[in-house]
């Protein structure tokens, strides 16, 4: 599974960033998004999404991921919204607990709208 | 020791000779001296016993020169032979020069042409000619050394032919004399035959290619002057006249003379032999000395490439070789570390200041940057952009080489040799430091195959320290619980995993049963496994109920351990011979239970241990009570067993955990993890195992019943003590 690619696209919708991750988060691929997620937050881009909709494996490694700079972004008002979980990836996310932690949502412009409000 | 007694027999044995030809030459004198005066006719008592002594002397002399040149030979290893006939060449003409030299003085200043002898006149002429004939013998087992050290079966026999073939020529013509015959034909035709055979025998003069340029001029100035000398002395031989050389050597012995000439004829010969081919080597001496340190110098730098894992110390010697090798007047070797600037590694007459100086060139600064190849620059006067650099009347460089260094195909430093002189450099210099340059690529991949295979080792003994760590830390021992039947197991995969699972006894007696999984994998894992149990002990005294205990675990590390690190973790508490049961869930895999014949996932509402505060993970933690009957079951596992692949790349999942519970044949809890475990191993197949296994299985038997060891059949026994080892 670690020699699976893992790629992260980045995109902008106005100010906020969407980092769409495809393939297998795991322990080997985690720092590749955590540093992705580390140089928005750097750059003081805190309304992030992350798309899972080419996600195909999480492993709990990855999960830590979203813990890391999670209490950053919402001290400035902002957030890290994941969005289009595969049913298989979110069952991990819910078993964990993150849907009481992050707002999971069907899709980016759902995100786009939580912002918005 | 057994050699070296060897060595001094042998030694013994010629100096033996040796004494006595001294002695016989003394004894010959003196007679010589007394008899000179009265009496010298052939057949006299005087001469007779004379020419007896002289012929001691000189087979003597023979012998013992031979024992000694056969030890020397066969004491010799092969390797160095040109370099010994050079110093051999060079004592036998020295020798024989001065004799020459001293020989013609004393017979000018002491002899007349007389053909009486005065007494002191004797004393002279026997010194001279016995001088004389140790000359040739000297110079005869010269060229036997110098043919039979060539280790050349072919040469080693011709040069036994030749040095016997001398002796017979001396006895063919000692023979002719005392004939009274004085056209002997004889002696002449083996003369010549020995001459024809010396010729052919002398054509390997292969290592005269092989000497040095300084010995080759050696050589043919040391051979045109032995040629001189041998013809001079030679001539002298077969001419005969008062002052002649074959004057004293006749008289010492009779028919000497032309022994003595042959030798020194043959020795002309191969003096003439090696002139020649020194001379022709000469030009190209040079050319072959730089040839032969190439050679040794490449070899040099493999072996350093062979044994050095020291990168430093193999660009060290980079710079080093690469001097010798070429015609330079300096060089460097700088590196491009990935991170940052250009760093000069090491240098050869030049210094920092001088390349930093040539560096604020920009024209040579991207000289050196877009160089991909081996690159050679004849001179800075072709390009403009170069010119000023070598404007100097003293410039640091005029011309320059530049060997890019690369590790597979990244360029990670450059070799740069310069000459002060414009063109200084030729193409040779260019190919050779290429060949420099490709070995070092090599060298680097090596050095770093073999870093990356001392960091696997390191890893693989972290893994097993890790390991190590955490079979200690899992129980050694199930605690028997009246009224439960409990069975644990675990699977390690090869990479550590961080799964956790504990049987605790709190304070009121009841046990916390603990299923866990630490995020992430390896040492770190391992580690926070071992803070995780340490925590539980600490807390098992003081917590009330499955709920409580998940709530303070979480209280105790949240803000202790990294953000991005978790726990999932279920409990379970039970008290003996009770039926009630209380379950709470902090993220870890729901509980599959079988409760009042039939089977559920139960998945109480909780959060990871570490990821949110207090307040938070306390007010979403729910705990659920259950009362089951006797044969109910719980059935407590980590993401390795559910998760668990087959080559479709299709998880475990649950339903074939509840189809074992639901089965009539789950009625131990070790039956119940064998079942499971079968289905897992039908399920996977042949793929690989990346997560530990880890699950538990407990049976409520009842109040009072017998504990689940003595419940089981005796041949289960054995494979349930394995399983608490594991």
């Amino acid at each position: 599974m670690s020699e699976t690619k893992f790629t992260i696209e980045h995109q902008s919708i106005g100010e906020i960033k969407c980092l769409k991750i495809q393939g297998y988060l795991d322990a080997h691929t985690a720092p590749q998004l955590e540093s992705a997620l580390g140089n928005l937050v750097e750059e003081g881009k805190h309304k992030i999404i992350v798309n899972f909709s080419e996600l195909d494996y999480i492993s709990s490694a990855g999960l830590g991921v979203f813990m890391v700079y999670i209490e950053d972004v919402r001290e400035t008002g902002g957030d890290i919204k994941l969005a289009e979980m595969k049913p298989k990836v979110f069952t991990v996310f819910d078993l964990l607990g993150f849907p009481m932690l992050f707002e999971i949502v069907e899709n980016n412009q759902a995100a786009i709208a939580k912002f918005a409000n | 020791m057994e050699p070296e007694i060897q060595n001094a027999q042998i030694r013994n044995n010629y100096l033996l000779f040796y004494v006595v030809a001294i002695i016989s030459l003394c004894l010959k004198i003196v007679l010589d001296s007394i008899f000179v005066l009265a009496d010298r006719s052939p057949a006299s008592f005087g001469l007779i016993s004379s020419t007896i002594l002289a012929i001691s002397f000189v087979t003597g002399l023979f012998i013992a020169r031979f024992v000694q040149i056969s030890t020397l030979i066969l004491q010799h290893r092969a390797g160095n032979s040109g370099k010994l006939i050079l110093d051999g060449a060079g004592r036998i003409i020295l020798i024989t020069l001065i004799v020459l030299l001293a020989g013609s003085l004393l017979l000018v200043i002491f002899t007349d042409n007389n053909t009486s002898y005065g007494m002191f006149e004797s004393i002279i002429l026997n010194i001279v000619g016995a001088t004389f004939l140790y000359v040739a013998i000297e110079s005869i087992f010269f060229i036997y050394f110098a043919l039979q050290i060539r280790r050349h079966e072919k040469t080693k026999k011709f040069s036994r032919i030749l040095a016997f073939g001398t002796l017979v020529i001396y006895v063919l013509v000692l023979l002719g004399k005392y004939a009274q015959d004085t056209n002997n034909p004889l002696a002449g035709i083996s003369a010549f035959i020995l001459c024809i055979l010396l010729l052919l025998t002398i054509g390997r003069t292969k290592w005269i290619a092989l000497l040095t340029k300084q010995e080759k001029k050696k050589l043919v100035w040391l051979s045109a002057l032995g040629f001189f000398v041998f013809t001079f002395f030679s001539v002298q031989c077969f001419t005969e006249s008062a002052t002649a050389y074959s004057r004293p050597i006749e008289f010492f012995l009779s028919g000497s003379a032309t022994i003595v000439g042959v030798s020194m004829m043959f020795c002309a010969i191969y003096t003439a032999r090696l002139f020649f081919p020194a001379l022709v080597a000469l030009p190209t001496a040079s050319a072959v000395d730089r040839r032969n340190s190439e050679v040794s110098s490449l070899t040099h730098l493999n072996k350093i490439i062979a044994e050095t894992i020291d990168f430093d110390m193999l660009i060290e010697n980079l710079t080093q070789r690469a001097l010798e090798v070429s015609r330079a007047t300096g060089a460097w070797c700088e590196l491009y570390p990935s991170s940052g600037e250009r760093t000069i590694a090491s240098y050869k007459f030049i210094n920092q200041d001088q390349i930093d100086w040539l560096y604020s060139y920009s024209a040579f600064d991207q000289l050196i940057g877009q160089t991909t190849v081996t690159t050679l620059i004849e001179s800075f006067d072709e390009d403009k952009n170069l010119a000023p650099i070598a404007s100097f009347p003293k410039p640091i460089a005029r011309s320059l080489i530049i060997v890019p260094l690369y590790e597979g195909l990244s360029k990670i430093g450059a070799l740069i040799v310069l000459n002060t002189q414009s063109f200084g450099f030729e193409n040779d210099d260019l190919n050779v430091l290429s060949s420099f340059g490709d070995n070092i690529s090599v060298a680097l991949k090596n050095a770093r195959l073999i870093r990356e295979s001392i960091s696997h080792e390191r890893i693989q003994q972290e893994i097993q320290v890790a390991r190590q760590i955490q079979d200690k830390l899992l129980p050694q021992k199930i605690p028997t619980i009246s009224g439960y039947d409990i069975a644990p197991y675990s699977l390690p995969a090869t990479e550590v995993g961080g799964d956790y699972y504990d049987l605790i006894t709190l304070r009121d007696g009841k046990v916390a049963i603990f299923m866990g999984d630490v995020s992430g994998k390896g040492v770190p894992a391992a580690f926070y496994m071992a803070e995780l149990k340490g925590v539980v002990l600490a807390l098992a005294q003081e917590v009330r109920g499955a709920r409580d205990f998940l709530c303070k675990i979480n209280a105790t590390l949240f803000g202790n351990i990294e953000k991005q690190t978790y726990i999932t973790l279920s409990c379970v508490v039970i008290e003996p011979n009770s039926p009630k049961i209380s379950l709470a869930r902090a993220g870890h895999m729901p509980f599959l239970v079988k409760q009042h014949g039939g089977v559920s996932v139960v998945t109480p509402r909780g959060l990871g241990v570490g990821l949110a505060k207090p307040e938070i993970f306390d007010a979403l933690l729910e705990e659920y009570f259950l009362d089951l009957e006797v044969g109910d079951a719980c059935f407590l596992f980590t993401d390795g067993l559910s998760e668990r692949q087959n080559l479709q790349d299709k998880d475990f999942g649950y339903e074939p955990i509840l189809d074992v519970l639901r089965s009539p044949s789950a009625e131990s809890a070790k039956t119940i993890i064998k079942e499971v475990m079968k289905s897992v191993e039908y399920h996977a197949g042949t793929c690989a195992q990346h997560d530990d296994m880890t699950c538990l299985a407990f049976i409520y038997r009842g109040n009072g019943a017998i504990n689940q060891i003595k419940s089981l059949p005796p041949n289960d026994r054995t494979s349930v003590d394995e399983s608490e080892n594991v």
